[in-house]
C-alpha cells in the first residue's frame, strides 16, 4: 500500500503522528527485552484487569453475607472461601484491589479513578519532585532549608509516621492518601535533587538560561523531562510501598474503614481464626498485598536493569 | 630521524592482517581488519584516524586486554619473534608492564588514587623481577629524575591527586619505562594535557625513546602530535589501516583520499579565513556494524569515487619500499588532487579595513568568586574572605560584524569572561557596554530584547541538546520566546535555520540521540541564531569534534558570519584553529589578558613572553616546520592567590635574560600595557622594541 510516492511527499506529517506510538513501543520493547520484567508486569497486570473488571470475575458482590457458610476453605460455589461473616472472599479480594489499583473513595458514594495507592504516590511524585527540583536548581539557601525539613522527617520511622499522621487525621481513604504523600515526599525530593544537581550542569540548561528562561520552565520542562526515568522507576516502587503500607494501615484499623473490602483489615479479622483450621481469611489477602509489591519490584527492577543496559 | 631506520633494522613487533571482532547480540562484528605494520627498536609508529576507527582496539589487541566479547579471528602479532595471538593469559600478564607496557590517555585513572605514588612505582618492579624493596624504591627515585620530576623524594611520598595533571602523566610515563620495556604503546597520552604542558611531556618522550632505544606505538587523533613524534605512521579509518608509510612520505605525498582529507580539513598555525579555505570530509565514520565488506570503506566518504571503488575492497597499493595505500587510484590520485588548493584568492580584504564601531567593549571586567574556607573562623563570619579571581580586570572592545578570538590554557579565566558578559555568572566589578546599554546584570534581570542579542554555542555536542525533545521544538523554542517569527511561521523559520545550518528538513522531527556530533553542533547554532543575535559566542564549540567534521563546522560558522553579519567571541584551545577564525585575538593568562590584537600581529613579533610559549607548543600538522622550543617551568599559580606584580612573572623564561637586575620589577609591579601597531598591545615590563628583536617560533625549513 505505502507506494514510494506517499512516503515521500507527506513524510513530516507522518513522522509526528506515529512519533507518540513509536515512543511507547520503545518503551513497552524495553519491558520484553527484561524477563524479569515481564514476570512483574504480568503479576501487575493481572491485579490492574481483575480489579477494574471485578463484577464480571464474580457473581457476589463483597458485602453479601452468607450466614450458613462462614470460614470455609476453596469450593466451587465460593473459590477461594468465605470469611468469618461469609462473604466471598475472592470477591473481597478483587474489590480490595480496585480500592488500591483502580478507584478511591471520596465519600461513601463518590469514587474518583485511580487508586488510593496511586493517588498517594502520585501527588508524593508532584510534591517531591517540586521540592528536589528547587533545592537541586536554586541550590544555597533554599536548598538547605528542604533539605533539613526533610531530612528531619525521615528521621522519625515510617510505621510511627503513618501511625501518627493517621491518628492525627482520622482513618478514611483521603487521609490515606495524605499519609503515603507525607511519608513518600523526602525521598522522591532527595532522588529528584540528585537527578536535578546533574542535569543542571548539562549545556543545554546554559542555552536556557542564556535564552533567559523563567526558573520555573527550566526546571519542569528542561531539567524533569531528563531525569524521568529513574523518576518512573522509583515511582513502581514506590507504589509497592503503598500497598504495603495500606495492608500495614488496614492491619492496625487505621486504613480504610470497614464494611470497605481492604486487604490490610481482612488480614487483620482473618487472623482471629488462623488457628481454628480457617486460615484463608488471613491468607488469600497476604498473598495479594505480597505478590503485587514483588510484581512492582519485578517491574522497577527489570526496566532498571535494562535501561541501564541501553546506556 | 634518519639514522633509526638504517642502524636499528630490529623488529620488535610485527603486526601481520590482523583482524578482530567484538561479539555482540546482533553476531560479530568486525573491529579491526586487515592491519600490518612493523615497530622497529627505537622507532615510533604513529597511528593516527578519527575517533571510532579501531586505533585503540589495536593497542589492546597486542596485549589481548580486548573484553570477554572480543577476539583476535585473523592474521598474527609477533613480539620480538614469538607469536602473541593465541597466548595464555599467564604468558601475557607476564608481558605485559615489563617488556611491554602501555600509557593511556587519563592519567588521573591510570594511577590509583588511594595509593603512594612511590609505592605504585614499586610495585612494578617488585612484581616482575626479583628485587628488595629498597632497591626498586631507589630506581624508582632515579627514574622520576629521568622524567623531569622536580622534588622527587617528596612526590614519592604523595598521592596522585597532590600533584599536576602534567606531573601525573610523567610518573605514568616512569612506571611504564621502569622495567626498560622493549615495547611502549601510547594511547593518546597528551590529549587530556593543556599545550604547553603537552609540548615539555613530548620532548620527553623524545628524549626517551633516544636514551632508551625502545619501540613506540604512539595513537592519536592529532595530527600536529602525530608529525612532532613518529618516524613512521599509520592512518587507520573505520577499522581497516588505509595508509602506512614513513611520515615525511605520507606528509608530502599522501595517496589515500582519506589521508589527503585529514590532511586538508586541519587549519595550519598561521592560515587565515583571509587566505584559505578548509575541506572538510563529508559524512562521517560509519559505526562497525555498518561498514560494507564488498566495497572500499571509504566511498560514501570519497571525493574521487568511481564505479570501480564499489566493486571489492581495495588490497595495498605499493607507492614506495615503505609506502602503501589501500586505494585503487593511488598511483595517479596526486594528479587529480592538484586542481584543489588550500589557497583562496583574498577577496574579503576590505571587510578588515573599514573600522566600524564598537558593538561591546568590557572595561576593567571583574568576576570572582567566593572561595568557602572551612575554618572555624570563617564559619562565624569573621575570617578574611577570600576569593578565586577567575577574570581580573580585563579591558576589550569587540567591533562590529567581527570575530574576537580568546586563547589561553585551562583555567585562564577566558570561560568566566564570557559567563560574565552573558549574565551566567555574576560580574563583581567593572564596565560592560553593549550596542551603549549596560551589561552588568544578570541574564534574569535583563531585558529580553537584550538578551535575544547575545547568544552561545556550546562546547560539548551531546549535552548541548535537551535529549527529551526533538530538534524542531529545540530550535522553535528561542524563536516563540523571542517572537523572532509570527506564531504560525515558526515552523517555515525553523526550516529556514535547518537550512541554513545545511541540515535537511526532515530533522525537525528527530531526537538528539538520533544525530552525529557534528549534527548536534549544527542544531545548536541554529538555535542560537534563532534569535537572529548581533553576537555569537562560540565556547569552544569544535574542540569535542572529529576533525573533518571540525572544518565543516568552522566553514559553516564562518558562512552563517558573512551572511547573518554577526560579531562572535571565538574561544579555543587551539591556536591553530582561533588564528584561522578570528580577526582579533586576546591571549588569557591567569584571569588577564595579557596581549591583544588583529590576528597576525599575535602570530609574529614582537611576542608576549606567554604568547610565545604558547607558539612554540602548538603541535604542527607538518614535519618541515621548525618551532622553537620554549618550554614554560612550574604549573599554573593558583587564581585564589595570583602573584604579585606581573602574573605570569613566576613562568616567564624571557624576564630574566631581558630585563636589567633579572626582572625584579616583574614581582613588584603591575607591568604596563605597551602599543605596538594597529591595536596590537602587550601587557610587559620588557620594552616592546626589545621584544620586537626576537625572532619569530615558526619557520619553515625550507624557506
Amino acid at each position: 500500500m505505502a507506494t514510494a510516492e506517499q512516503a515521500t511527499a507527506p513524510i513530516k506529517v507522518e513522522e509526528a503522528k506515529p512519533g507518540i506510538f513509536r515512543r511507547i513501543w520503545a518503551g513497552l520493547s524495553i519491558i520484553f527485552a527484561s524477563k524479569i520484567a515481564v514476570v512483574g508486569l504480568t503479576i501487575v497486570l493481572f491485579w490492574i484487569i481483575v480489579a477494574i473488571f471485578a463484577p464480571l470475575f464474580t457473581q457476589y458482590t463483597p458485602l453479601e453475607q452468607d450466614w450458613k457458610a462462614p470460614n470455609q476453605g476453596p469450593s466451587a460455589s465460593h473459590i477461594l472461601g468465605t470469611d468469618e461473616l461469609g462473604r466471598d472472599l475472592w470477591s473481597r479480594l478483587i474489590y480490595g484491589a480496585r480500592v488500591v489499583l483502580v478507584l478511591m473513595p471520596i465519600t461513601e458514594n463518590f469514587w474518583i479513578p485511580g487508586g488510593t495507592a496511586i493517588w498517594g504516590v502520585v501527588i508524593a511524585l508532584i510534591v517531591g519532585a517540586t521540592l528536589g527540583l528547587m533545592g537541586g536548581y536554586y541550590g544555597g539557601w533554599i536548598d538547605e532549608i528542604i533539605m533539613r525539613l526533610l531530612d528531619a522527617m525521615m528521621a522519625v520511622p515510617i510505621i510511627l509516621l503513618y501511625m501518627i499522621i493517621m491518628a492525627a487525621l482520622g482513618a478514611s481513604a483521603v487521609n490515606v492518601v495524605i499519609a503515603i504523600t507525607i511519608v513518600g515526599t523526602p525521598g522522591i525530593a532527595r532522588l529528584v535533587r540528585s537527578l536535578t544537581l546533574d542535569i543542571r550542569t548539562r549545556e543545554y540548561i546554559r542555552a536556557a538560561e542564556t535564552r533567559g528562561e523563567n526558573p520555573w520552565h527550566i526546571m519542569f520542562f528542561e531539567i524533569l523531562p531528563n531525569a524521568r526515568g529513574p523518576i518512573i522507576i522509583d515511582a513502581m516502587l514506590r507504589v509497592g510501598y503503598a500497598i504495603f503500607a495500606m495492608g500495614t494501615l488496614g492491619f492496625l484499623g487505621l486504613g480504610i474503614p470497614p464494611p470497605s473490602p481492604d486487604w490490610g483489615s481482612m488480614v487483620a479479622k482473618g487472623r482471629e481464626f488462623i488457628l481454628t483450621g480457617s486460615p484463608y481469611a488471613a491468607l488469600w489477602p497476604s498473598v495479594a498485598i505480597a505478590s503485587l509489591v514483588v510484581g512492582l519490584n519485578l517491574l522497577a527492577d527489570g526496566l532498571r536493569e535494562e535501561s541501564m543496559r541501553y546506556q | 630521524m634518519q639514522n633509526s631506520s638504517a642502524s636499528a633494522n630490529n623488529i620488535v613487533l610485527d603486526v601481520d592482517n590482523v583482524q578482530i571482532n567484538y561479539e555482540t547480540r546482533k553476531g560479530d562484528v568486525e573491529a579491526i581488519q586487515g592491519v600490518s605494520f612493523k615497530v622497529r627498536e627505537g622507532e615510533t609508529v604513529g597511528l593516527v584516524g578519527e575517533s571510532g576507527c579501531g586505533k585503540s582496539t589495536i593497542a589492546f589487541g597486542i596485549v589481548n586486554f580486548l573484553g570477554p566479547n572480543g577476539k583476535i579471528v585473523e592474521g598474527s602479532i609477533r613480539f620480538q619473534g614469538d607469536e602473541l595471538v593465541g597466548r595464555s593469559e599467564e604468558d601475557l600478564k607476564k608481558l605485559r608492564g615489563d617488556r611491554i607496557s602501555m600509557v593511556f590517555q587519563d592519567p588521573m585513572q591510570a594511577l590509583n588514587p588511594s595509593v603512594k605514588l612511590g609505592e605504585q612505582l614499586a610495585e612494578v618492579l617488585t612484581c616482575h623481577r626479583d628485587i628488595s624493596q629498597q632497591e626498586a624504591w631507589e630506581k624508582c627515585i632515579q627514574m622520576l629524575k629521568r622524567v623531569n620530576m622536580p622534588d622527587v623524594e617528596n612526590v614519592m611520598q604523595r598521592y596522585s591527586h597532590q600533584i599536576s595533571g602534567g606531573q601525573q602523566q610523567r610518573v605514568v610515563i616512569a612506571m611504564a619505562m621502569l622495567n626498560n620495556p622493549a615495547l611502549i604503546i601510547m594511547d593518546e597520552p597528551t590529549t587530556a594535557l593543556d599545550v604547553t604542558v603537552e609540548a615539555a611531556v613530548l620532548d620527553l618522550l623524545d628524549e626517551l625513546k633516544h636514551d632508551f632505544n625502545a619501540a613506540n606505538i604512539f595513537i592519536t587523533h592529532n595530527l600536529g602530535v602525530v608529525a612532532r613524534v613518529s618516524d613512521y605512521l599509520c592512518v587507520m579509518y573505520a577499522g581497516q589501516m588505509v595508509e602506512s608509510g614513513p611520515l615525511t612520505e605520507i606528509f608530502h605525498d599522501p595517496r589515500h583520499p582519506y589521508t589527503m582529507g585529514l590532511l586538508a580539513c586541519v587549519p595550519r598555525l598561521g592560515d587565515s579565513k583571509l587566505e584559505s579555505l578548509l575541506h572538510p570530509i563529508r559524512g562521517r565514520v560509519p559505526p562497525p556494524a555498518e561498514r560494507s565488506k564488498t566495497e572500499c570503506i571509504f566511498a560514501p566518504r570519497c571525493e574521487y569515487v568511481t564505479e570501480d571503488c564499489r566493486k571489492a575492497r581495495p588490497g595495498f597499493a605499493q607507492i614506495s619500499s615503505e609506502h602503501v595505500a589501500r586505494c585503487i587510484y593511488a598511483t595517479e590520485i596526486q594528479d587529480r588532487a592538484l586542481t584543489k588548493k588550500r589557497k583562496k584568492v583574498p577577496e574579503a580584504q576590505e571587510l578588515a579595513e573599514a573600522p566600524k564601531e564598537d558593538l561591546l567593549s568590557f572595561e576593567h571586567l571583574k568576576v570572582y568568586y567566593p572561595q568557602e574556607s572551612n575554618s572555624v573562623v570563617s564559619l562565624f563570619g569573621m575570617g578574611e574572605k577570600k576569593f578565586v579571581k577567575a577574570v581580573d580586570d580585563v579591558s576589550v572592545r569587540v567591533a562590529k560584524g567581527r570575530t574576537l578570538g580568546i586563547v589561553g590554557e585551562s583555567g585562564c579565566g577566558k570561560s568566566s569572561l564570557v559567563k560574565g558578559l552573558i549574565g551566567l555568572e555574576p560580574v563583581t566589578d567593572g564596565d560592560v557596554q553593549f550596542m551603549g546599554i549596560d551589561t552588568t546584570k544578570p541574564v534574569t534581570e535583563r531585558d529580553t530584547k537584550l538578551i535575544k542579542e547575545m547568544q552561545m554555542v556550546f562546547q560539548n555536542p551531546d549535552s548541548t541538546l535537551n535529549p527529551s525533545f526533538t530538534v524542531g521544538s529545540q530550535i522553535a523554542r528561542p524563536i516563540r520566546r523571542f517572537k523572532t517569527a509570527p506564531r504560525n511561521q515558526v515552523k517555515d523559520e525553523v526550516i529556514k535555520l535547518l537550512k541554513a545550518v545545511r541540515l535537511p528538513p526532515t530533522f525537525y522531527d528527530r531526537l538528539p540521540r538520533q544525530l552525529s556530533g557534528g549534527e548536534k553542533q549544527r542544531v545548536g547554532i541554529a538555535r542560537a541564531l534563532a534569535s537572529r543575535p548581533d553576537l555569537i559566542i562560540c565556547d569552544e564549540p569544535v574542540s569535542a569534534l572529529d576533525v573533518s567534521v571540525q572544518a565543516a563546522v568552522i566553514n559553516l560558522l564562518l558562512e552563517i558570519q558573512q551572511v547573518f553579519g554577526s560579531s562572535m567571541i571565538f574561544i579555543a584551545h587551539d591556536l591553530s584553529v582561533v588564528r584561522f577564525f578570528s580577526d582579533d585575538i586576546a591571549v588569557m593568562y591567569l584571569g588577564q589578558i595579557v596581549e591583544i590584537g588583529p590576528a597576525d600581529a599575535i602570530y609574529e613579533p614582537p611576542y608576549h613572553p606567554y604568547t610565545e610559549a604558547l607558539l612554540s607548543a602548538v603541535p604542527i600538522p607538518d614535519p618541515d616546520v621548525k618551532q622553537k622550543e620554549i618550554r614554560l617551568s612550574g604549573n599554573v599559580p593558583s587564581a585564589l592567590d595570583p602573584p604579585s606584580g606581573c602574573r605570569f612573572h613566576t613562568r616567564c623564561p624571557r624576564r630574566h635574560e631581558m630585563l636589567p637586575d633579572g626582572g625584579k620589577i616583574c614581582e613588584k609591579d603591575t607591568p604596563p600595557w605597551q602599543d605596538s601597531q594597529r591595536g596590537h598591545r602587550i601587557l610587559c615590563h620588557i620594552p616592546i622594541e626589545e621584544l620586537a628583536k626576537i625572532d619569530p617560533v615558526i619557520h619553515k625549513a625550507d624557506a
